[in-house]
C-alpha cells in the first residue's frame, strides 16, 4: 500500500451531499464544522455545472505543516496528515496557508475565540489508542484501522468520490475515462495536492503492479 | 567597581544575543508513535493485531469495490 489520497470525479458528482451528511454522522463533528464540502461551479449554468467533494486532501508537501506554528501536524506512514489537539494552539495559519480551505476553527467560548483546528483525518483517527473513546471525541472514528476506507467515499452513491491507495485510484479513473471515451479526464485539486504529474506517475505505478 | 563596569557591558551583550539560540522544534514522527504517544498503525489494532497483509488485502478488496465497471459482469 503506497499512499493514501482522494479524487474526485466532477463529471459524476450529483451534490447529493451525502459525502457530508457522513462524515457528520460518523466522525460527531460539532456544529459549526464541516470537514467535507460539496462546492458548485457555475451553478446553474446548463452544461457547465459542476460539482465537486472537497475536504483535506492529504497533500504531498502539506502547506499546513509548513505553517504550523507549534508543529502539531505529522504525516503517518500511509500519507494521512494528521494533527495532534494537544497540542494545536488554535492560531488558525493553516487556514490561510490550505488550497482547500480543509481546516475548521470550532467557536470556543464567549467572545468566539478560534477553538483547536478540526479536519478531515481520512477516517484515520489521531495521536491516540486507536479506537478508543479518546480517540473518537478529539479526532473522530479510526475506521483505516478497521480495514475500512473513509466513510464518505464509501458512503457516495455515484462513486464520483474515490479513497484509497494512490495508484489503484488512479487506475478505477484511467478505466473510467477511457470508457466514457476521454472527457472529464480533470482531476481538480491532484496537482495542487499531491504535484503535478502525480496523475500520470500513479498510473503509471498502476500498470506496473508498483506503487509510488 | 571597575570590575562591574566590565562585566555590565559583558552581560547587556549576553542578555541581547540570549534570544539568538536556536533548537530544532520540529517533532519527528517515529512509525506508530507520535510526540511520546501512541498512534498505532492501522495493522496494528485490535482487529488486525500487527498483519499487515491481511489489513493490506483488506484495504486493495474495499478500494477495488469502488470501481463498478469491474464488479460489472463482462459483456
Amino acid at each position: 500500500m503506497a499512499r493514501m489520497k482522494f479524487l474526485c470525479d466532477a463529471e459524476r458528482c450529483i451534490e447529493c451531499n451525502g459525502c457530508v451528511t457522513a462524515c457528520k454522522n460518523e466522525n460527531e463533528v460539532p456544529w459549526g464544522i464541516s470537514r467535507r464540502r460539496v462546492v458548485t461551479i457555475a451553478d446553474g449554468v446548463i452544461g457547465k455545472e459542476k460539482s465537486l467533494s472537497v475536504a483535506c486532501m492529504h497533500c504531498s508537501d502539506a502547506p499546513c505543516m509548513a505553517v504550523c506554528p507549534v508543529d502539531c501536524f505529522y504525516r503517518t506512514d500511509e500519507g494521512v496528515v494528521l494533527h495532534d489537539k494537544d497540542v494545536c494552539i488554535g492560531c488558525g495559519y493553516c487556514s490561510y496557508a490550505c488550497p482547500f480551505g480543509a481546516p475548521q476553527f470550532p467557536q470556543e467560548g464567549a467572545f468566539g475565540m478560534r477553538g483547536k483546528m478540526d479536519k478531515c483525518t481520512f477516517c484515520a483517527g489521531g495521536p491516540e489508542e486507536d479506537g478508543s473513546q479518546a480517540e473518537f471525541e478529539k479526532y473522530g472514528r479510526n475506521r483505516l484501522a478497521e480495514g475500512k476506507l473513509p466513510l464518505c467515499a464509501e458512503m457516495c452513491s455515484t462513486k464520483a468520490l474515490l479513497a484509497g491507495d494512490a495508484a489503484e485510484v488512479a487506475n478505477i479513473f484511467r478505466e473510467r475515462v477511457v470508457r466514457r471515451g476521454g472527457s472529464g479526464a480533470d482531476t481538480s485539486g491532484w496537482n495542487t495536492a499531491y504535484g503535478k504529474g502525480s496523475m500520470d506517475a500513479d498510473m503509471k505505478a498502476a500498470e506496473t503492479g508498483g506503487a509510488k | 567597581m571597575k570590575i562591574v563596569s566590565m562585566m555590565i557591558p559583558l552581560l547587556a551583550a549576553a542578555a541581547l544575543v540570549a534570544g539568538c539560540g536556536e533548537k530544532p522544534q520540529v517533532l519527528t514522527h517515529e512509525p506508530g508513535k507520535y510526540h511520546g504517544k501512541a498512534d498505532t498503525r492501522p495493522w496494528e489494532s485490535a482487529a488486525y493485531g500487527g498483519d499487515k497483509a491481511r489489513w493490506e488485502s483488506d484495504m486493495r478488496a474495499r478500494i477495488g469495490n469502488q470501481n463498478e465497471l469491474r464488479r460489472m459482469p463482462a459483456d
